[in-house]
């Protein structure tokens, strides 16, 4: 006779459901409906007005995206998108691994060196925009003084050439400390042995890195590959603080926030509209984000 | 998906505002408190964007309006400005709000050349039935007719009450700097250009604009369309039945001056903030800068050790031309239809509108005044006589092609340093393109 003191079978196979149930309801009814909404509404010229009526309008919406006069424009929102995803996921993971790798060799002073580099990290938005907006202050700003000494002149974040460079590089300095974390943890997950065995074996520096190394951290890279794709794909908020909004550094994720809010050239309320630019955006990160997911799988080393 | 992530940041930000309300009302004088004689409290709920000086002065209305009407409360709900488009709709969809900030409604339509132009918001807005109608009220009649009907008008009723006009397409200059070079204020272009240059030969940077956050650069080149074009509307009709063209000589002067004046600008002025730029020109760095006269108030925060002034930027040769201003009556208060406390909301906005209660609201706004006989601040009265002559400004009478590229318009941001063009006959020719590339 089944005496366990966990109830029945039947109910101990309901125990677990019930516990993810309310994880779920909250999923469902705060993330999963409102992002079945959004893909309804991209079909559709709801304005926001109160006591508006809306009616579906068909592929209108993502006509005017991409086959209207202003598609040149959505379209140069993209390549930026992606350039943005491009360098932030290649050169914040390299910085991130570097410093991580040198952390790990315990030199001195490791736990304070690791806390400055993740500290931006729990900054908020606002205060790094207006940090570095004051230290690149064209007119009397500290890095405008060292520029201007060695003969450059450059309006620094309003450059038009080099603005939008400058906002990556503070948003790869603000997110660092994070990939640097997972990293380290991935570093440190790494048996000793298997680096000593193959430092017995004779490996040099690199060898160790590129053949033990580099394998056992797979799980980590790919942690911080996917995070650093779908994370770029979603920030605008830091790219809003540093240039408001200004047309040559614009992304997908800030137009959709220009749009929803009224905040864009145009700036008649136009849900529809700004639905469908986020349904864009949620097809071009489920179209990066899912393959390299699959692709970055296959090369994870199980010890 | 981003797009519930900025609804649920929208609702996060209205209960911010929320939280930083102004209220009126201290501990237990909620809605279900009781005033001195027992009768039942009112609370009136009120939305606004942050703006210091209206928010305080705001504040102090309804202490005294508390104070003569013990029976209502006014809780004051202050979004950013970015937000108040969001907060608006929202919490008039959540019947939560009895009084709200609105902006011109220009009459709520789109005139009829206009065939690919998106719909005036605020046409919607009222013929949906969010306002109610305040025509017959005494209240409104205390204000000027002809801003009634610039801000509050749509279908000939009345849905808002206003408070005041600002000017765009000034220029704040330092009175001590033009003293000291002999400067007289310019009327005509080539005098404006003369007196650049005589600054900048003496070594002085000019002018100054917040460049960073990209409009407030848009505002010499909308100063120039003013100054270079008598009608203003019939401009607007023409670029929209082709009988004007972006490419025509006189429309392309107004790249080529408003080119002429970031030359004259201090240099890398796009990496200058908005928020920045009023206080470089009160520290005497600069000599001029094109703003908006709601600007004066914060010049004045920073407490400039000269005086200055304020003339219209002279974009044509021809100084009678350059004596007009150009700008918009700023934000009105309208009353939600949805509202329990439409009676309490109709006696704020009488309150407010007695010229004893809206004299310190405009003083403290820097608004010039939409009654008679208000007292504003010294700055405003030396500009306010000209409120009578103002035309409505650029931005509000033009309406932008939907669906065309990015450089349709007047393309100030195409314009070097802001942009790759050099050569304004190329933007101008760029900029039709992309207006016809609409269809």
């Amino acid at each position: 006779m089944n005496q366990s003191p966990f109830g029945t079978r039947r109910t101990r196979e309901l125990v677990p459901y019930l516990g993810v149930a309310p994880g779920l309801l909250i999923f469902l009814l705060f993330t999963f409906l409102p992002a079945c909404a959004v893909l309804v509404f991209s079909f559709t010229n709801l304005s926001g007005v109160p006591n508006v009526g809306w009616e579906f309008v068909g592929w209108a919406n993502y006509e005017r995206f991409l086959f209207s006069g202003e598609s040149a424009a959505n379209l140069q929102v993209i390549e930026r998108t992606l350039v943005f995803m491009a360098v932030l996921v290649v050169v914040q993971n390299a910085v991130a691994l570097a410093v991580a790798l040198l952390l790990n060799r315990g030199i001195r002073g490791a736990s304070f060196f690791r806390a400055v580099v993740f500290l931006p990290v729990i900054l908020g938005v606002t205060v790094i925009g207006l940090v570095w907006s004051l230290v690149l202050d064209p007119v009397g700003g500290p890095v405008s003084g060292v520029l201007n000494s060695v003969g450059i002149d450059s309006a620094l974040l309003g450059d038009t050439t080099w603005g939008f460079a400058i906002i990556m590089a503070i948003q790869l300095w603000s997110a660092v400390g994070y990939s640097m974390i997972i990293f380290l943890s991935g570093l440190q997950s790494i048996p000793a042995e298997l680096i000593e065995a193959a430092t017995a074996d004779g490996a040099n520096l690199w060898q160790r890195f590129r053949h033990v190394t580099w394998p056992l951290l797979a799980p980590a890279v790919n942690a911080n590959v996917l995070i650093g794709i779908i994370g770029s794909l979603k920030t605008y908020q830091l790219i809003w603080v540093l240039a408001g909004g200004r047309d040559d550094t614009v992304t997908l994720p800030l137009a959709v926030f220009l749009r929803s809010f009224g905040l864009s050239s145009d700036p008649t309320p136009d849900q529809g509209f700004a639905s469908t630019l986020s349904v864009v955006q949620f097809i071009l990160i489920a179209c990066i984000a899912l393959p390299t997911m699959a692709i970055l799988r296959r090369r994870e080393v199980q010890l | 998906m981003n797009r519930r992530r900025l609804l649920s940041g929208a609702a996060a930000l209205a209960a911010t505002g929320l939280t930083g309300s102004m209220a009126a009302c201290g501990p237990g004088q909620g809605p279900a408190a009781s005033t001195p004689t027992g009768g039942k409290r009112t609370a009136l709920r009120m939305l606004m964007h942050v703006a210091a000086p209206m928010n305080k002065a705001i504040e102090e209305l309804n202490t005294k309006f508390t104070k003569a009407n013990p029976d209502i409360d006014v809780e004051v709900a202050l979004v950013p400005t970015a937000q108040i488009t969001n907060a608006r709709n929202t919490r008039l969809a959540a019947k939560d709000v009895d009084i709200v900030e609105v902006s011109s409604f220009l009459g709520g339509d789109v005139p009829g050349y206009a065939t690919k132009a998106a719909a005036n918001p605020w046409g919607t807005t009222i013929r949906a039935g969010n306002f109610v109608d305040l025509t017959d009220q005494p209240f409104v009649k205390r204000f000027y007719p002809n801003t009634l009907e610039y801000t509050a008008t749509v279908d000939g009723k009345i849905w808002s009450v206003p408070t005041g006009s600002v000017f765009l397409t000034g220029v704040y200059y330092n009175k001590s700097i033009f003293a000291s070079h002999n400067l007289a204020v310019p009327t005509t272009w080539p005098e404006f250009v003369a007196v650049c240059e005589t600054l900048r030969a003496a070594g002085l940077a000019p002018i100054t604009i917040g460049g960073k956050d990209g409009w407030p650069a848009d505002m010499p080149g909308n100063a120039m369309i003013h100054a270079l074009n008598p009608d203003l509307k019939l401009l607007d009709e023409k670029l929209w039945t082709g009988a004007a063209k972006l490419t025509d000589r006189h429309l392309v002067e107004v790249l080529v001056r408003t080119k002429q004046y970031y030359d004259f600008t201090e240099k890398n002025f796009m990496g200058i903030a908005y928020a920045t730029a009023p206080a470089r020109f009160a520290s005497g760095a600069v000599a001029m800068m094109v703003d908006g006269s709601y600007t004066a108030p914060t010049i004045d925060q920073a407490k400039p050790a000269f005086e200055y002034g304020y003339f219209p930027l002279p974009g044509s040769d021809n100084a009678a031309d350059n004596t007009e201003f150009g700008g918009r009556p700023d934000i009105s208060f309208a009353v939600a239809a949805a509202s329990p406390n439409v009676e309490a909301a109709q006696r704020w906005l009488d309150f407010y509108s007695m010229p004893d209660n809206y004299g310190p609201v405009v003083q403290a706004t820097g608004f010039l005044p939409a009654q008679d006989g208000i007292t504003t601040t010294p700055f405003a009265d030396t500009i306010a006589a000209r409120a009578a002559t103002m035309k409505m400004a650029w931005t509000s009478v033009f309406h932008p092609r939907q669906d065309a590229g990015k450089f349709a318009g007047f393309p100030f941001h195409g314009i070097a340093p802001r942009g790759a063009y050099t050569d304004m006959s190329a933007l101008a020719a760029q900029a039709q393109t992309d207006w016809d590339a609409a269809g």
